[in-house]
């Protein structure tokens, strides 16, 4: 009985991870592709044939055999403990995402609020990574990602609670559910970035914070390598290395489809009743978070990192009384509408 | 034993394990991560009491925000973080003479406590009832707190906003 | 509070004129050439690898002086009279076994400069650019297509050949000008020397004769001997260049069947120093002499590595003169030649002065 329940647990669990490792290994070499289409090259070409598709296959095999260095002066059970830290804290937080209609990790009635709460602990293992390598750059890019993500969750939090608002709800299931159909204007589908203007502003409010969390350019300053040389994964090799990578494009992944399910309906189709349906709604789902992540990319690769001062200047100054006072709005809106 | 059983005695041995870690650390910042592990061992036992927002809230506000104000604190304060920190035992006797008076006071409490068993009925939410509560029956300590939280955010961005205008100006 | 919206506003269309950007460059085609398996074609004039067509070498010795990193290594071996090396495919009588000719293409900075010396355009640039090797000395190539035997064999001839011509010339006791030049050249120039004394048979101007046989090679070392550097040079010659190079030089000035050349050489000379060009110009009479010239002056000026102690020597004069003298000793007509070229000569000053001296 018990043993039944955990192996379901365990099977259950698999899922996202399944998920997260392939969209990984794809995310990788798509990122590398984008930056070459971007850039007028190519990217990888030569690893699996048709535009080297398993370059990343390539890669992580060669991280597998790479040697474990753990510098002669680190903290060698943090340094040990912080990829896993941070993968599971990604990972942790898909639980309460709904992937379709008919398979979510947990249907948490705080979902949204649980997925907050546990990425925190990105920050925490991020500082852990950093102060375990005994390296100038690594406690640096720690500091400023903690500083950064902490910034940062504020206006991300400000933003979710007007959808939370407008939704009614935590539950990203409900709040998901609550957005099917196409009643908007007749045709348009139910998102809720369609049925309320100042949830537009939200939106623009929530990506740029997520970009900001999630490590990405312009805020990619934890490991803004021309400055840092690798931030706080600086001292890290190998698997070591490659679990942090996983983390990253794993909260990427997340907050894309969080910002998928809070504004672009989640799993519903966009189509209304046509191409619906448990597996449909996975692949609307992927679909709507995987083109958040490419714009993600396509933003890497056109503007420029930001400067400590000017990201903080931009969270405290602008976007946290912006997202203040756009929840105010959305709040008026909703008593009036 | 349930899942709950095991799950439970899994949570209660990470809390006290790290605590006691925390505790008899010579090293101030293994001290920090080992509250970390403590509070994650508290909400995981709050989750076992179905009290999963203030599980969560714990997580968010003492694992993602005050734990890091103290390793921030920790880290910025000395120049030490290299070397270690140097944790003294003082104050031996006032202190045990206070910890047998707190464990005193508990022990008193736990023992002439009329304990009543309550189901384990699971409920079918868990934040509504708390959303009506604080809605209605709190509602101006939670307006208080809220208008206190505001100000200090507003605080915090004039500093912010004072500080990012110097550069400026340079330029 | 409108400064604000302009100024997002104004952020917001940055971003998004950014982003198209970036998103129509997504969108176009990339501009990378697959290159193991794709190849772009190089122009004709790419400069990537060094080919010596040996058919068509006279063993001028041209671009060996043209190269300004010495990657090019050739050896020599006068032919004898009774071997016909044949023409090249411009019509040039070939008279040199060119028993060594190595080209190092790791020292080789492409500058093409050995090209346009060629007399025979025998020497070129490919576009084979993929040649690179695990050892550096696999990138010293050997065009040469003489096996070391018929070297051994060539070269035993031509000495004996030389020793012959030596044994005649000391009965003809006119020789032991020569036989100096000889030691001091060495062995090569010694041979070419002899060499040209046996073509033109005629003892008073042995020198001059080897020089004027070979034409382009003859003339070359002519050249550099009649240029105010060339004053220089045959102190180098000697010392610098024991090659048939140098010694033919000498001769060269004193032969120069064209007295009107040296002249002109001469006059260009002083001007050849700036502008090595100009020279060539002015001596379109031999194919040669442009090369040569070029070769010489840069050599004695640019080269002082080669021939530092001529150079200096030739400044001084006196100090070349007795390098020089040699050629003196060797072609009393040389003497008579060299100062007709000096009244032209004046135009330069070392030129002019050492004639003088040696007169």
């Amino acid at each position: 009985m018990i043993t039944e329940s955990i192996l379901l647990l365990l099977l259950f669990a698999l899922i996202p991870l399944i998920i997260i490792l392939i969209y990984a290994l794809f995310a990788i070499w798509g990122e590398r592709k984008v930056a070459g289409f971007i850039q007028d090259r190519l990217g990888p070409m030569r690893v699996g044939g048709w535009h080297g598709w398993a370059q990343s296959f390539a890669d992580l095999l060669k991280l597998i055999q790479k040697e474990d260095i753990i510098p002669a002066n680190a903290d060698r059970f943090l340094f040990r403990l912080a990829p896993f830290i941070m993968f599971a804290a990604s990972y942790a937080a898909f639980a309460v995402l709904p992937f379709s209609s008919s398979f979510i990790g947990s249907n948490l009635d705080i979902g949204v609020f649980f997925l907050l709460a546990i990425t925190s602990l990105l920050s925490i293992s991020v500082i852990m990574g950093g102060w375990a390598s005994n390296n100038k750059w690594s406690l640096f890019g720690a500091m400023r990602s903690a500083a950064q993500m902490v910034s940062y969750e504020v206006p991300t939090i400000m933003s979710v609670l007007s959808v939370i608002v407008v939704a009614g709800s935590l539950n990203l299931m409900t709040v998901t559910e609550m957005q099917s159909g196409n009643d908007t204007l007749g045709f348009l589908p139910n998102w809720l970035i369609l049925q309320n203007p100042f949830l537009i502003i939200a939106f623009v409010i929530f990506f740029i914070s997520i970009l900001a969390e999630a490590h990405r350019v312009p805020f990619d300053l934890p490991e803004s390598e021309s400055e840092l040389v690798a931030g706080f994964q600086t001292e890290y090799s190998g698997m070591r290395w490659a679990m942090f990578m996983l983390a990253e494009y794993a909260d990427m992944l997340l907050l894309s489809l969080l910002g998928a399910v809070l504004f672009f309906g989640g799993w519903n189709s966009p189509f209304g009743d046509f191409m619906a349906g448990p597996a449909w709604g996975f692949f609307w789902f992927m679909l709507k978070g995987l083109l958040l992540v490419f714009v993600m990319m396509w933003i890497r690769w056109t503007l420029p990192r930001y400067r400590v001062d000017q990201l903080m200047y931009l969270c405290w100054s602008i976007l946290i009384p912006l997202s203040f006072l756009n929840f105010v709005l959305i709040a008026l809106w909703e008593m009036i509408f | 034993m349930s899942l709950t059983t095991i799950l439970f005695y899994l949570f209660a041995l990470l809390t006290l394990g790290s605590a006691t870690f925390m505790v008899f650390s010579r090293n101030i910042v293994h001290a920090a991560f080992a509250m970390m592990f403590t509070l994650l061992g508290v909400a995981g036992l709050y989750v076992l009491l179905y009290a999963d927002f203030i599980a969560a809230t714990q997580i968010l506000v003492y694992v993602g925000g005050i734990l890091i104000l103290i390793l921030f604190g920790i880290m910025l304060t000395t120049q030490g973080f290299t070397s270690g920190f140097k944790t003294l035992t003082v104050n031996l006797v006032p202190g045990i003479g206070l910890a047998l008076l707190a464990s005193a006071g508990l022990i008193y409490v736990f023992v002439s406590s009329p304990w009543t068993s309550v189901s384990m009925e699971a409920p079918k939410t868990t934040i509504t009832e708390m959303g009506m509560l604080l809605m209605h029956e709190y509602m101006l300590p939670f307006q208080v707190t809220g208008l206190l939280l505001l100000v200090a955010i507003i605080g915090a961005l004039l500093m912010a906003t004072k500080i990012s205008h110097k550069p400026k100006k340079d330029s | 509070m409108r400064n604000i919206v302009k100024k997002g506003w104004s952020t917001f269309r940055t971003i998004f004129t950014g982003m198209g950007i970036t998103i129509r460059h997504f969108f176009s085609p990339a501009v990378t050439l697959q290159y193991p398996d794709e190849r772009e074609e190089l122009p004709k004039i790419a400069r990537s690898k060094l080919f010596v067509n040996i058919d068509d070498c006279i063993a001028c010795d041209q671009c060996v002086r043209a190269c300004p990193v010495n990657c090019i290594e050739i050896d020599t071996v006068k032919a004898t009279a009774d071997v016909d090396l044949g023409r090249t495919s411009d019509g040039k009588q070939k008279r040199m076994w060119v028993t060594r000719f190595d080209i190092d293409m790791a020292k080789c900075m492409y500058c093409d400069l050995c090209t346009f010396p060629c007399p025979t355009e025998c020497i070129y640039m490919i576009q084979d650019y993929e040649y690179s090797e695990y050892d550096r000395n696999n990138l010293v190539y050997n065009f040469s297509n003489l096996s070391p035997e018929k070297i051994e064999e060539v070269t035993r001839k031509a000495e004996e050949d030389k020793l012959q011509k030596e044994q005649q010339a000391e009965t003809e006791t006119v020789t032991t000008k020569p036989g100096k030049t000889a030691k001091q050249t060495g062995s090569s120039s010694a041979k070419s020397i002899p060499g040209a004394k046996a073509t033109s048979g005629a003892k008073s101007i042995p020198g001059a004769k080897p020089k004027t046989v070979p034409g382009a090679k003859s003339i070359p070392g002519a050249k550099p001997k009649t240029v105010p550097g060339a004053k220089t040079i045959p102190g180098a010659k000697p010392k610098t260049v024991p090659g048939a190079k140098s010694v033919p030089g000498s001769k060269p000035k004193t032969v120069p069947g064209a007295k009107t050349i040296p002249g002109s050489k001469l006059k260009t000379v002083p001007g050849a120093k700036s502008v090595p060009g100009a020279k060539t110009r002015t001596v379109p009479g031999a194919k040669t002499i442009p090369g040569a010239k070029p070769k010489t002056v840069p050599g004695a000026k640019t080269i002082p590595g080669a021939k530092p102690k001529a150079v200096p020597g030739a400044k001084t004069i006196p100090g070349s003169k007795p390098k020089t003298i040699p050629d003196a000793k060797q072609i009393p007509g040389a003497k008579a030649k060299t100062k007709s070229g000096v009244k032209k000569v004046p135009g330069g000053g070392k030129g002019s002065q050492k004639p003088n001296s040696e007169e």
